[in-house]
């Protein structure tokens, strides 16, 4: 997920419709896995666990990013 | 590219342009595809509620974008119209990009309409242009142009089609077309005129939004109009209210929306629809009928088989386990111990190849003790590389990652709503809440993250029957794909997998049964919205998966691996002979199984796949038969999950049940594993 353009996003589950924002992360306490950590949000509704984000993913922007700030700089550069 | 303050009024005098237009017609997709970023864009309407921000690059320099929540009206009905409404407002410099889906161009035009009276300039995307097709339409653009002296571009957002033009565009020209009021509306629109000069670029549309009376619009103008100004303001649309007799704004809405219809029919025809799309919405009255649901079901799931134990378990893992990990790399890892950790010893081969078999061939110092415990606790038989890993990526990695790219996309296709709706009706039959059907379903994701699901259940003896039975009978995605694998290389087809999943099935449903009996479940129905069906985006489901490989990688690796090196220590203190002797009479007698299997019961205490893959090692050996296959598998299918599942029953239902769950669990494993075993001995089904 591109938190830094992303304020408060909503999310709509795939499974039963239900709309809500991602910042509760209200099941996370009990769980014994990773936690904060994890990639996934549950629906307050139906319990589905909604893949929201991924490290790779992310990692992979970055990456796509970078390139294209790169390109970008070189056209600026050939314009002035 | 420049990064984004949190401030928006830092970012005054920058170029804006904001997407904008009716719920649920791709303006999110059109906002990745334009920035590069991922945003949420679902098969729902209202999706975008707050606005998202990014940057685009044009030639002139970045642009900033901005999605906005799709709206009906810009006279507001609800929140979310007046937060794109007052976004619109408040930035009458910015260029739209209107995007309309061309399947409801009137819907779209009604916008349009009101875009013009604004003055605001712009251009429109006709989007689900492929849809559009399918349905027979055919838009005049052309015409769309004169009428509105802007762009109207075709386009299909998800496919990255007909959006060029949105790349390189700069200057974009106003919208302009004019409606006639009746005249009552007209004089009191001349008379506001003064009053919004300077406010935005057409006094008429803001004095149109008064009219309506829209009180968030007087707010709105709170601070931005002197308070005298607001005043007259009110005056004139009460006293035009009073002379009209009626309400203004439903008379506003009825002359653009009869527009809207006018312009809608001079633009579009429509041709016979095509046949695809009688196949689809046909589709989705299948999938919801009771008897045909079922059917598109099989349908379904026999391709699921085709993907994930054919292509996955069959082919994906030949190239992985038998090219890159057999022939390849354990020889490879072999010689490097072998160089790194010299004693004196013999590795077998196998049709000239190295194999992690090895007998020593002298006694050994001290020094050389400890490289021989290295190099089997590396590539040994209960090897770090030669199983944990083997297991984890060569032979079950290949078959999750096809099991959540089709679960990724039966999920954006809208299948799993309706799967959940056709299940929750038996469940019903049975009866049992709705509610506690889902988590159920769920599980099939992970079991662990299910059982934390339990807790929107209303009732205690709820939340424990849904507990207990995703512990005893649900398998988990990565479960799902070991056994699919054991039973397609174990040469027993979809005979064997018939059978397994009729025996979980049938313990499912006479648990839930005998569950209902326990409770009344008290009608307290899960509220669904179902989708349509529709094409999801590749770019979604290749992130969902990635999502799920990782929870893949952190989750189930750890356990292969920790398992694996107890393993490796009970055998090398010699315990595991012990083991095997202890559980001889459960294994041998009772569940008829040869004796080595015992280490994979104990496997499957970590992770009941890595149990199944304990006889994917036998079954390699060739010392187990099919009965015997589907005996183990489907004893150690009805363990408990794993260790972390375990954990989240004592976490979630307390020490004392989390254990007499656990041990009622194996029970019941291990008991109809052994009837089973007697069943195929009375009635051997040619398997
Ligand atoms: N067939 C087809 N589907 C599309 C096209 N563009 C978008 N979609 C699908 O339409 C759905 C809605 O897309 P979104 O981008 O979330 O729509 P939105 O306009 O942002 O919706 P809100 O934010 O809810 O107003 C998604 O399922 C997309 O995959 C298209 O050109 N053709
Ligand atoms: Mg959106
Ligand atoms: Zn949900």
């Amino acid at each position: 997920m591109v938190s830094h353009s992303t304020i408060n996003q909503k999310i709509t589950c795939t499974v039963c419709g239900f709309s809500f924002s991602e910042g509760a992360k209200t099941s996370c306490a009990n769980c014994p896995l990773h936690g904060q950590n994890c990639g996934f949000v549950k629906c307050p509704n139906c319990g589905f666990d909604i893949p929201v984000s991924s490290k790779i993913w992310e990692w992979m922007m970055k990456i796509k990013d970078k390139l294209q700030g790169d390109t970008s700089h070189g056209r600026k550069d050939s314009t002035h | 590219m420049p990064k984004l303050p949190n401030d928006t009024r830092t970012l005054l005098g920058v170029q804006k342009t904001i997407l904008f237009g009716n719920p649920n017609v791709g303006k999110s997709v059109i906002f990745g595809r334009l920035t590069n970023q991922y945003v949420a864009v679902s098969n729902y309407p209202g999706t975008t509620v707050t606005i998202t921000r990014g940057w685009m690059n044009q030639a002139s320099g970045p642009v900033l974008l901005l999605d906005s929540p799709g709206i009906n009206n810009l006279l507001p009905n609800s929140e979310d119209e007046v937060v794109t409404r007052n976004i619109l407002l408040s930035t009458h410099e910015a260029d739209i990009v209107q995007v309309i889906d061309a399947k409801n161009l009137k819907r779209g035009l009604f916008l349009t309409i009101q875009l013009s009276e604004l003055g605001r300039s712009g251009v429109v995307v006709l989007n689900m242009w492929d849809e559009a097709q399918l349905a027979g339409y055919t838009v005049d653009t052309a015409r769309l142009q004169q009428i509105f002296g802007v762009s109207f571009l075709p386009a299909v957002a998800i496919h990255n089609s007909g959006l060029s033009d949105l790349r390189t565009k700069r200057e974009y020209p106003s919208f302009h077309y004019e409606i006639q009021y009746p005249g009552l509306i007209e004089e009191a629109l001349k008379e506001l005129a003064p009053y919004f000069q300077g406010l935005g670029k057409s006094p008429r549309g803001l004095g149109l939004m008064a009219l309506s009376g829209d009180s968030t619009y007087f707010q709105f103008l709170h601070g931005k109009l002197p308070a005298a100004i607001l005043e007259k303001i009110q005056a004139i649309c009460k006293k035009t209210a009073v002379a009209m007799n009626t309400d203004l704004r439903q008379i506003i809405d009825n002359t653009r929306m009869a527009e809207a219809q006018k312009i809608t029919n001079l633009v579009l025809r429509q041709s016979y629809p095509k046949k695809e799309k009688r196949i689809w919405s046909s589709l989705e009255e299948i999938s919801l009928h009771p008897i045909g649901g079922f059917l598109l079901l099989g349908v379904v799931l026999y391709f699921l088989y085709l993907f994930v134990g054919i292509f996955g378990a069959g082919t994906m893992v030949g190239w992985i386990e038998e090219s890159l990990f057999e022939n390849h790399l354990h020889p490879l890892l072999i010689k490097t111990c072998d160089f790194l950790l010299p004693f004196p010893h013999e590795h077998e081969h196998n049709e000239g190849i190295l194999t992690k078999d090895s007998k020593v061939t002298a006694t050994l110092l001290w020094w050389q003790k400890i490289f021989r415990f290295l190099h089997d606790f590396l590539i040994g038989e209960y090897g770090l590389f030669t199983m944990a890993l083997t297991y984890g990526l060569a032979i079950i990695f290949p078959v999750v990652l096809t099991f959540f790219l089709a679960f990724g996309l039966l999920e954006d296709l809208g299948y799993l709503s309706r799967l959940s709706v056709l299940l929750n009706q038996i469940f019903r039959l049975m009866g049992l809440n709705g509610k506690a059907v889902l988590p159920m379903i769920l599980g099939l994701g992970c079991d662990t993250m299910a059982t934390v699901t339990t807790r929107i259940l209303d009732t205690r003896k709820e939340r424990i029957i849904v507990t207990f039975l995703l512990a005893l009978a649900v398998p988990c995605s990565a479960q799902l794909a070991v056994i699919m694998f054991l039973l397609e290389a174990g040469g027993l087809g979809w005979k064997g997998i018939m059978i397994w999943s009729g025996i979980v099935v049938a313990i499912i449903f006479i648990a839930g049964f005998l569950a209902s009996l326990i409770i009344k479940g008290e009608e307290n129905p899960l509220i669904l919205e179902i989708p349509p069906f529709r094409l999801p985006l590749l770019r979604n489901i290749f992130l969902k998966t990635l999502a799920r490989v990782e929870w893949y990688l952190k989750e189930v690796i750890p356990i292969f691996i920790i398992g694996t090196a107890i393993l490796f220590l009970l055998k090398e203190l010699e315990f595991l002979s012990v083991i095997e002797k202890l559980l001889h009479p459960l294994v041998v007698t009772w569940l008829g199984l040869p004796q080595e299997s015992a280490s994979a019961f104990l496997m499957g205490f970590f992770r009941r796949d890595y149990g199944a893959a304990g006889f994917i090692k036998m079954a390699q050996e060739g010392i187990i038969t099919k009965q015997q296959i589907l005996v183990g598998l489907t004893t150690i299918t009805l363990f408990v999950p794993c260790v972390a599942n375990l954990l989240v029953m004592v976490k979630e239902r307390g020490w004392k049940m989390g254990i007499n769950m656990f041990v009622i669990v194996m029970i019941i494993a291990f008991l109809i594993g052994g009837i089973l075993h007697r069943v195929l001995q009375w009635f051997p089904i040619a398997l």
